[in-house]
């Protein structure tokens, strides 16, 4: 007996809740609180993390060697013959302390093997001082240790065309220029290079 | 035992037999009763297991789709940096930085006349956390020249936080910045609940006394006047339920809401409801959450917001677009004033405290001053860049972060010498100039990277993009590469070229006749004034010795891999191409040979901050240095004594600007391209139904250019003499190489090998005959090496 009186109540008590929830329901003249709750199918599955098409040129994650530095086969771009006149000497710019700072934190993080954030921190150099060797050099060390070697070379080379005239960094590029070569496989590259950081 | 039983048994029924029919009504509506109260709570478990369910999924799972979130370029600060105040108060203007007298939080900012001192709000980048402090930064003829740390010590370079300038919207067009319960300010929560459900912390996810006031107040005035949901039902229903009105919603909604109450905590639930909540409409971006309601209606975090602010918001709720402050300032004004004054009831505020900010104004930003939807055109192309790699879903849902290069800085200078130089053509040539349309391209050109776009004459309309979609005929802009290949092919810039009347047969249909600008032919002039003077006979002569395959191989290597048709009249610009496909061919030339992808996205990461790619600094050297030295010489006597010599009276020399004009068959593209060295831009001008245009490259795009230079912190041009470079005084009447003293002598680069015939006097046209042309192509150095 009680149970149905407890249950007729419970009963009463829901209709009497319905009643009262139907009267709150929005009227006519009503400030309405406006609904835009996202619709039944749009209800989001949990999806997969970002897929990646294949075909796009983001560096990957993982490090992957790549040998195929300095094939460039079509045609020799830099003339590395060393009968070459050298461009006069110029006087070295003051380099920036904030450009100083940059490349000091990424040695720092090349240290601790936090190559990508070097990468980084030197690309933020580069931004601030673009005609500065140093950053090239640095730059161009972080790929190579990355095994990025066909950047590797090409900052380099960038590096070496704007030190035009400064033979201390000329010696340090040529050289780096070298070792990127030999890892890279390209041992005729590494000696031409190497034979060219003598010249200064 | 077990007879005595049975016995036992069968006594009893025997003896209560009428009663036992009785009963067995009873009994059977008993346990008819019981059956359906069993099958009923059998149902209703298996709904609350399903509700429960259903909300544990969604609640837990990924509540929301969260938009990419796009940001500009962090701005560097260090000693050396070219920056004026003007220039740092836009950028913390658009990172909503409030000018205070003392900044004693983050997020304020005081400008004195030369120095400012910022409260900065610290960010988490990719290779290290800026962290939040109070710096001063020093002034001095127009740049920084100090930076120090709030006990003085020196900052040798730091950086503000990034300005957000869009979002990739999934369809619904919901868009939100999620926030932590811990981040919203003083009184939110506490407004909230006062204004509506007082009850929150007290009932079980719905209040039946709420309903029973509600309905009270409803019918008490004939009309409804209040609705009796409590934050939890309006939850349930934004968040699970469709938008129908319907009764069996409203039945649903309970339950659900009940079930929500019981499994989470009051702060989980209403953390939600602070990121889910519907606060306004921006165009066709839905604004949910108060976190980007703080963005949208003041401009900055919602941790910075005051209290009068967080009252607007709290007040909004009831009614988003009827108290729009934007476009009902009064209601929104009386309805917060009215969330105060609740508030102050509840002694929640103090009386001193509700004086005061009942006082202050809205305090709303335009709409206009939103960095956010305020550069369609750049991140339309970050948008493409971005569906490379990523899937539309992920990037309208997964939260990413994308940083891209735009220097908004930048982009405001290049929007507004766009406008003004626009608004002076159309002074100078009134109806004529009518129905302008215009791009433009900014880039650095020592990182490839694209600082700003535009993307038509409305900078904020998010339409047809013609800095990447609109391929018009280049015109003259064609002719460095013609050049190029020929100085690589060993003509040297002294090299006396014939500008004689050609006429050129082409394949199927009438000889190619071109003509002059001004239809005269020049007789024989050095290659680096044929391309000064941009004249076209001497170009296409040249660039037929050369040969069509070898200049399209060079457009290609300069970095347009676009396919051309072999026609003659490609020499003098003939092929259509990009804005955008034109910088990249100005990049390279800028950058000394080196061809660098341009760059506009510089990484992406995930919602946490992780990497996902990056796209990093790449290059490629594609054109040998000496060649490119020769031609930028060249390319700066465009600016020198060609038709870019407009310049001359705009900027100072040492800038040593190079570029080109371009103007197509009558007239209906109007370019110029162009760099220092640390700006790269082109600019065209023209109509979209291509017709022709009152002026030419140098009296319309150049103009324009100029301005957006002017308004810059330029940075020279300097490109180092490569090695294999020298100079030598030429006379430029005959190509000769001349005493470096007589009055005609010009110094100009050539290949250490290829350095023109001495004459002893000061040659001039008249001692030389200009048939001789004595360099005309002058051996390569193999031949020079050994002999011919």
């Amino acid at each position: 007996m009680s149970r149905i009186y407890r249950t007729s109540r419970l009963l009463t008590a829901i209709s009497a809740l319905l009643v009262l929830a139907g009267c709150s329901v929005s009227g006519v003249n009503s400030v309405s609180i406006e609904d835009r709750s996202i619709t039944g199918n749009s209800i989001n599955k949990p999806s997969a993390v970002v897929n990646q098409s294949e075909q796009v040129e983001v560096t990957a994650l993982d490090i992957r060697p790549s040998f195929k530095a300095s094939t460039n086969a079509q045609e020799v771009i830099n003339t590395e013959v060393s009968s070459q006149p050298k461009a006069p000497e110029i006087a070295q710019t003051v380099q920036k302390p904030a450009t100083i700072a940059l490349l000091n934190t990424a040695s720092y993080q090349t240290n601790n093997g936090r190559l990508r954030a070097a990468q980084s921190s030197l690309e933020r150099a580069l931004r601030i001082s673009p005609k500065d060797p140093e950053v090239y050099l640095s730059l161009g060390e972080v790929h190579r240790r990355l095994g990025e070697f066909v950047q590797s070379e090409q900052i380099t080379l960038k590096g070496i065309a704007v030190a035009a005239g400064q033979s201390t960094k000329l010696r340090k590029l040529w050289t780096a220029l070298a070792k990127i070569r030999s890892e890279a496989g390209d041992t005729v590259g590494a000696n031409k290079a190497f034979q060219k950081s003598q010249s200064y | 035992m077990a007879n005595s039983k049975k016995a036992g048994t069968k006594k009893t029924t025997k003896g209560r037999k009428p009663r036992k029919q009785r009963r067995s009504i009873w009994r059977a509506l008993l346990s008819l009763s019981i059956k359906l109260a069993l099958i009923f709570s059998v149902f209703a478990a298996i709904g609350l297991f399903y509700l429960d369910a259903q909300i544990r999924t969604k609640f837990e799972g990924k509540r929301w789709s969260i938009p990419a979130k796009v940001y500009a370029r962090p701005l560097d600060l260090y000693a050396g940096l070219d920056l004026s105040i003007a220039d740092l108060k836009v950028e913390l203007k658009g990172l909503g930085y409030r000018f205070v007298k003392r900044a004693r939080a983050a997020g304020e900012a005081e400008i004195g006349s030369s120095k400012v001192n910022i409260y900065t709000r610290g960010f988490e980048f990719l290779d290290g956390k800026e962290i939040s402090q109070r710096i001063s930064i020093h002034f001095f003829q127009g740049g920084v020249s100090k930076i120090t740390a709030q006990n003085g010590s020196p900052i040798s370079i730091t950086r503000l936080e990034p300005i957000l300038i869009g979002g990739i919207y999934p369809k619904n067009n919901e868009d939100r910045d999620l926030i932590r319960l811990s981040q919203a300010p003083r009184g939110l929560a506490q407004a909230l609940i006062v204004t509506e459900d007082r009850s929150y912390y007290d009932h079980f996810g719905i209040s039946p006394k709420g309903i029973a006031r509600a309905m009270w107040v409803n019918l008490r005035a004939g009309r409804f006047i209040q609705g009796g949901s409590t934050l939890t039902q309006q939850l349930i229903k934004n968040f699970y339920l469709t938008s129908e009105r319907t009764l069996i919603r409203k039945l649903i909604e309970m339950p659900m809401a009940m079930v929500l109450d019981f499994r989470y905590s009051k702060d989980e639930i209403l953390e939600a409801y602070l990121n889910e909540v519907y606060l306004g409409q921006g165009g066709s971006r839905a604004i949910h959450g108060f976190g980007l309601a703080a963005q949208y209606y003041f401009g900055r975090p919602i941790a910075e917001l005051q209290l009068h602010q967080v009252a607007l918001l709290a007040a909004m709720v009831k009614g988003p677009s009827y108290y729009n402050p934007r476009r009902r300032p009064k209601a929104a004004l009386s309805r917060r004033n009215l969330v105060l004054k609740m508030m102050f009831n509840d002694a929640l505020i103090t009386a001193k405290e509700y004086k005061y900010y009942k006082g202050l104004p809205l305090g709303i930003v335009k709409q206009k001053s939103l960095h956010k939807g305020a550069y369609p055109a750049y991140l339309d192309l970050v948008r493409r860049k971005l569906k490379e790699s990523y899937n539309e879903e992920d990037l309208s849902s997964e939260g990413l972060r994308i940083f891209t290069s735009l220097n908004p800085i930048s982009q405001a200078k290049s929007e507004k010498a766009l406008r003004q130089g626009i608004a002076a053509l159309k002074k100078k040539y009134a109806k004529k100039a009518n129905n302008l349309q215009a791009s433009m391209v900014v880039t650095d050109p020592q990182t490839g990277e694209v600082i700003s776009i535009i993307g038509g004459t409305s900078t904020r309309y998010q339409g047809f993009n013609r800095a990447t979609d609109a391929i018009r005929q280049v015109g003259s802009l064609i002719k460095p590469a013609v050049y190029l290949s020929a100085l690589q092919q060993g003509y040297t810039l002294a090299s006396m070229l014939d500008d004689s009347p050609v006429s050129i047969d082409a394949q199927g249909s009438k000889p190619w006749r071109p003509r002059n600008f001004d239809k005269k032919s020049h007789g024989s002039v050095p290659l680096y004034l044929a391309l000064a003077k941009s004249y076209n006979l001497s170009t296409a002569r040249v660039g037929m010795s050369v040969g069509l395959d070898s200049v399209i191989d060079t457009v290609h290597k300069l970095g347009v891999p676009r396919e051309m048709p072999k026609y003659p009249s490609l020499l003098l610009g003939a092929q259509g191409m990009t804005a955008l496909e034109v910088a990249t061919m100005y990049q390279t030339i800028a950058a000394n040979g080196f061809l660098m992808p341009m760059r506009a996205i510089r990484a992406v990461t995930d919602k946490d901050g992780n990497e996902l790619s990056r796209y990093p600094f790449k290059i490629n050297q594609v054109i040998d240095s000496q060649s490119i030295y020769q031609l930028q010489y060249a390319m700066h006597q465009v600016v020198k004594q060609g038709t870019a010599r407009y310049l001359n009276s705009k900027i100072p020399s040492q800038m040593n600007l190079a570029g080109k004009t371009g103007t197509t068959n009558n007239q209906r593209d109007s370019w110029f391209a162009g760099f220092s060295g640390n700006r790269l831009a082109v600019v065209w001008l023209g109509r979209d139904d291509n017709s022709s245009l009152p002026f030419t490259g140098s009296s319309g795009a150049l103009r324009v250019w100029s301005r957006y230079m002017q308004s810059e912190a330029l940075q020279p041009f300097e490109s180092v003499v490569p090695e294999g470079i020298e100079f030598s005084a030429v006379d430029p009447a005959s190509g000769y190489a001349i005493d470096p003293s007589c009055d005609n002598a010009l110094r100009m680069p050539f290949r250490s090998n290829a350095i023109p015939n001495f004459v002893s006097n000061c040659g001039g046209s008249g001692t030389v005959p200009s048939t001789a042309k004595p360099v005309k192509k002058s051996s390569n150095w193999l031949e020079r090496l050994f002999g011919d």
